[in-house]
C-alpha cells in the first residue's frame, strides 16, 4: 500500500489546514469556557436546590445528555435562523443568520458538554466528605459561602479525571461543526479530499491531528491537576 | 515436644533473599519444618513474615536462596504447571479469608478439588461435609460467605484449604482481622489440626497460642531469623535484645 | 428507588413539555400549520417508509445499527480487554496502544474513514457481500466502542481485590481459570452499568451515521427538509430530539438504578 502524503507540502493546502486547525482550536477553547460556566452555574443551582431553577436545570441536563449533540447543533442552527435573527446583506440582498455556523457550534458544544460538566461537578461536590461541610457550617459559613470556599474547590479537584474525559470529548465532538459548513480542520480536510481524491491519506492525517489534540489536552489537564492538587487528597475514581 | 529426627525436614529454606525494587524484604532466611511439626513465626510488622509464607507456596518468586518443600525445589519453579503441583501439597489460609463471595460455602469447598484436581464430585462433596463438621459449621453448606460472621468465614477458609488434602497448611495472621470473641473458635480448629499431626506454619500475633501449640517459634526482624527455639525457651528466656524488646511490647 | 422514579417521571413529562414550549416559541401562530405539515412525515422518520411498510430506515435503522454495533463491540472488546490484562508485556503493550488510539479517535473521523476505506462489496468464499452504508456504519461505530468496552472490562477485573487472585492461585487455579471461575463472575455485575452507559453513548452516536449515507433518521430528516423547505426544519429536529430522548432517558434511569444497587450490594 503506497500512501501519498505529498499533498501536505502544497503551501495552498497548508494554509487551508492551518486555518482549519485554528478554527478547531478556537471553537474548542470558546466551547470549553462556556462549558465551565454552565457547568459550575448548573451544579451550584442543583446542589443548593434553588427552587424552580433547579428543576429547570435538571430538565436541561437530562435533555442534553440523552440526545445527540449533532442533532442539537442542527436544531440550534435552524432554530436561530427560523426565529428570524438574520441580517439582510445589503450587497447581495441575501439573508444571513446572525448566528453563523461557528457561533452555533460553540453554543452547541458549550450546552452539550456543559450539561455533562454539570453532572461531573455535581458528583465531585457530593464526594466532598460530609464532615468537612459540617465543619464549615458549624463555623458559621452560609450555604453559598460553604459552596464557594469549601465545596467547589474540593469538588472540582475530585472531578478532574472525569472532567478530563469531558474535555477530550468536546474536542472530538467539535468536528461535527464541519457538517454545518464551519471551516474547521474536518471541513477543510473533506474539501481537500474532493480535490485530490487522496481519501485514505487525508483521513489518516485528520485522525492523527485529533489524536494529537486530544493527547495535548490530556497532558494540559494533568498539568493543571498537579498544580491544584492538595497533598494527601486522592481523586475519586 | 521437640524431637531430634533423622529424617529430612518437610520444608527447608536456606539463605532466601527477596527484594521489591530497592526494598530488601528477606535478607537470608533459614528455616526448617519437620513433617507434622507446628511452627510459629513472630516478629514486628514489616519484618517479612507474610513474605516468607508466600515464598513457600510460590506466590512470590525469590531472588536467591533455596526453598525445598518435600521433593519440590520451589525457587526453581517458573511454570504454572510446576507451581500448581506444589500447591496441591501446600495450602494457605489468609487474614482476609478470601472466600469466593459469589459461591456458597459448599461450592467454595468443592470448586477447587473438582476443577483443579479433577476429582469425582460425589467424593468431594462427602469430604466437604465431613470437613464442615470438623470446623463445626454443619448446616451452613448453602449459605453465602456474606451471610456468615468473620470467624465462621475463616473456618470455612480453613476447611477449603483442607479440602485439597495438603501436606502443609500455611496460616497468614488468620485471626488478626477477627473480632476478639471469634478468635478462639478459629484457634480451636487450628489446635485440633495440629493435634492430628498436620504440618502447620503460622504467622501470628497470638503469643499464648504459639506458646501452647508450637513445636518451634521463629522470631524475624528486618528480613532475617534472629532467634529460634521451643516456645518456652523463646518466651521465657529470650537471648537477642530485639526479641526481648518485641516481647516486652506485645506481652 | 423513589428518587429515581421521581426523576424518571419529571424527565418523561418535563422534557417533552420543554420541547413543546420551544416549538411554540419558535413558531408562534404557525405552530398548528407546521404540525399538520410534518405529521404525515412521521412514519418516514420512524421507519424509513411512508406507510410503515418496511422497518429498515429512519429511527428503526438507528436502533438496529446500534444493536449490531454493540454486539460486535462486546465480543471484540472482551478480546481486547483480555489483552489489556495479559501478563506478558508483549501482548499488553500493543493492546494498550490500540485501545488508546481508538479511544482518542473522533467517531466522525472513524465513520468517514470507513466510508472511504471499505469497498462497496467484498468477496468471501466466492460470495459477493455488498457492504451497504448501514454495514459500514455498524463497523465504524463498533471500532471506538470496542476500545471503550475493553477499558470497562479491564476496570471491572482490576476492581476485584487481589486477595481473590491470591487465594485462587493458592488453591492451584491457573490464570485463565481464575478469570473464568472467580474474577469475571464477580466483575460482571460491576461492569453492567458501565456497559449500559456505553450502549447509550453508542446509540447517541448513531446520529453520526448520516455521513455514511445510511438511511437513518437524520438522513430522512434532511431529505424531508430538502423537500418541504427550511421552515419545517426546526420542528423536524425537535421531533428527532424527542425520539432520541424517549429512547435514551429510560436507559439512563435504569442504569442509575443498577449502579445504585451494585454499589450497595457488595460487602
Amino acid at each position: 500500500m503506497n500512501l501519498d502524503f505529498s499533498w501536505l507540502a502544497d503551501p495552498y493546502y497548508q494554509y487551508w489546514l492551518l486555518r482549519g486547525l485554528g478554527t478547531t482550536i478556537l471553537m474548542s477553547v470558546l466551547g470549553l469556557v462556556l462549558m465551565m460556566v454552565i457547568g459550575i452555574a448548573g451544579a451550584l443551582i442543583i446542589h443548593l436546590r434553588v427552587p424552580v431553577l433547579a428543576t429547570w436545570t435538571t430538565l436541561f441536563v437530562e435533555m442534553f445528555r440523552n440526545t445527540p449533540p449533532l442533532v442539537q447543533l442542527f436544531f440550534l442552527y435552524f432554530m436561530l435562523s427560523e426565529m428570524g435573527l438574520t441580517l439582510t446583506d445589503p450587497a447581495t440582498g441575501q439573508r444571513i443568520p446572525i448566528f453563523s455556523g461557528f457561533t452555533c457550534a460553540v453554543l452547541s458544544l458549550g450546552l452539550y458538554n456543559g450539561a455533562l460538566a454539570i453532572e461531573i461537578i455535581r458528583s465531585g461536590l457530593l464526594a466532598v466528605p460530609l464532615q468537612t461541610v459540617e465543619g464549615a457550617r458549624s463555623l458559621g459559613y452560609s450555604r453559598v459561602q460553604t459552596f464557594r470556599y469549601i465545596e467547589l474547590p474540593i469538588g472540582l479537584r475530585l472531578s478532574m479525571p472525569a472532567m478530563t474525559n469531558n474535555v477530550v470529548s468536546l474536542i472530538k465532538t467539535s468536528n461535527q461543526a464541519a457538517l454545518v459548513a464551519v471551516a474547521d480542520i474536518m471541513y477543510t480536510a473533506t474539501q481537500i479530499m474532493l480535490e485530490n481524491f487522496r481519501n485514505l491519506e487525508v483521513m489518516i492525517f485528520v485522525w492523527v491531528v485529533y489524536v494529537a489534540l486530544s493527547s495535548l489536552a490530556v497532558v494540559a489537564m494533568r498539568y493543571i491537576d498537579r498544580l491544584i492538587r492538595i497533598p494527601g487528597y486522592g481523586a475519586v475514581a | 515436644m521437640t524431637t531430634t529426627s533423622t529424617t529430612k525436614p518437610l520444608i527447608e529454606m536456606r539463605d532466601v533473599r527477596k527484594s521489591f525494587g530497592t526494598y530488601d524484604v528477606l535478607n537470608g532466611i533459614a528455616l526448617d519444618v519437620r513433617e507434622g511439626g507446628v511452627v510459629c513465626i513472630i516478629g514486628p510488622s514489616g519484618s517479612g513474615k507474610s513474605t516468607i509464607l508466600r515464598c513457600i507456596n510460590g506466590l512470590i518468586p525469590v531472588n536467591s536462596g533455596t526453598i525445598r518443600v518435600g521433593d519440590f525445589a520451589v525457587e526453581a519453579m517458573k511454570t504454572d504447571r510446576e507451581l500448581i503441583a506444589l500447591r496441591h501439597q501446600v495450602a494457605m489460609v489468609f487474614q482476609q479469608y478470601n472466600l469466593f463471595p459469589h459461591r456458597t460455602v459448599m461450592q467454595n469447598l468443592t470448586m477447587a478439588p473438582i476443577q483443579v484436581l479433577k476429582e469425582n464430585p460425589a467424593d468431594v462433596r462427602e469430604r466437604a461435609l465431613k470437613l464442615l463438621a470438623k470446623v463445626r459449621l454443619t448446616g451452613k453448606e448453602d449459605a453465602y460467605p456474606s451471610q456468615l460472621s468473620g470467624g465462621q468465614q475463616q473456618r470455612v477458609a480453613i476447611a477449603r484449604a483442607l479440602a485439597m488434602q495438603p501436606r502443609v497448611i500455611l496460616f497468614d495472621e488468620v485471626t488478626a482481622a477477627l473480632d476478639p470473641e471469634m478468635v478462639s473458635e478459629v484457634l480451636n480448629v487450628i489446635r485440633d489440626l495440629a493435634g492430628e499431626g498436620m504440618t502447620c506454619v503460622l504467622v501470628t500475633h497470638e503469643m499464648r497460642f504459639a506458646q501452647e501449640v508450637a513445636d518451634e517459634v521463629f522470631f524475624t526482624d528486618r528480613g532475617v531469623i534472629v532467634e529460634r527455639g521451643p516456645p518456652k525457651q523463646l518466651f521465657q528466656s529470650p537471648n537477642d535484645p530485639r526479641l526481648k524488646d518485641f516481647l516486652d511490647k506485645v506481652l | 428507588m423513589s428518587m429515581q422514579m421521581r426523576t424518571f417521571i419529571l424527565g418523561m413529562i418535563g422534557v417533552p413539555a420543554l420541547l413543546a414550549l420551544v416549538f411554540l416559541t419558535v413558531y408562534g401562530e404557525q405552530a398548528g400549520a407546521i404540525i399538520a405539515r410534518i405529521l404525515p412525515r412521521v412514519p418516514m422518520l420512524l421507519t424509513g417508509s411512508a406507510d410503515f411498510s418496511s422497518l429498515e430506515g429512519g429511527f428503526v435503522a438507528n436502533i438496529l445499527i446500534s444493536l449490531w454495533s454493540m454486539a460486535i463491540a462486546i465480543v471484540t472488546g472482551a478480546m481486547l480487554g483480555t489483552g489489556l490484562i495479559a501478563r506478558s508485556a508483549f501482548v499488553r503493550l500493543p493492546s494498550s496502544l490500540v485501545m488508546n488510539l481508538l479511544r482518542n479517535s473522533p467517531w466522525l473521523v472513524v465513520l468517514f474513514a470507513m466510508l472511504y476505506l471499505l469497498p462497496f462489496e467484498i468477496e468471501i468464499f466466492g460470495f459477493t457481500v455488498s457492504l451497504s452504508p448501514a454495514v459500514k456504519a455498524v463497523i465504524g461505530l463498533a471500532l471506538p466502542v470496542t476500545a471503550n468496552i475493553a477499558e470497562i472490562f479491564r476496570g471491572g477485573v482490576q476492581a476485584i481485590p487481589s486477595g481473590q487472585w491470591e487465594s485462587a492461585s493458592s488453591l492451584g487455579y491457573r490464570r485463565l481459570q481464575i478469570l473464568r471461575h472467580v474474577v469475571i463472575p464477580q466483575a460482571l455485575p460491576l461492569m453492567v452499568p458501565n456497559l449500559m452507559t456505553m450502549y447509550s453513548m453508542l446509540f447517541i452516536g448513531t446520529s453520526l451515521v448520516v455521513v455514511t449515507g445510511a438511511n437513518d433518521v437524520l438522513s430522512v430528516a434532511r431529505t424531508i427538509i430538502a423537500v418541504d423547505g427550511d421552515a419545517v426544519a426546526t420542528a423536524i429536529y425537535i421531533f428527532v430530539l424527542l425520539l432520541f430522548f424517549l429512547f435514551c432517558f429510560p436507559i439512563a434511569i435504569l442504569t442509575r438504578r443498577l449502579e445504585h444497587r451494585v454499589g450497595t450490594s457488595h460487602p
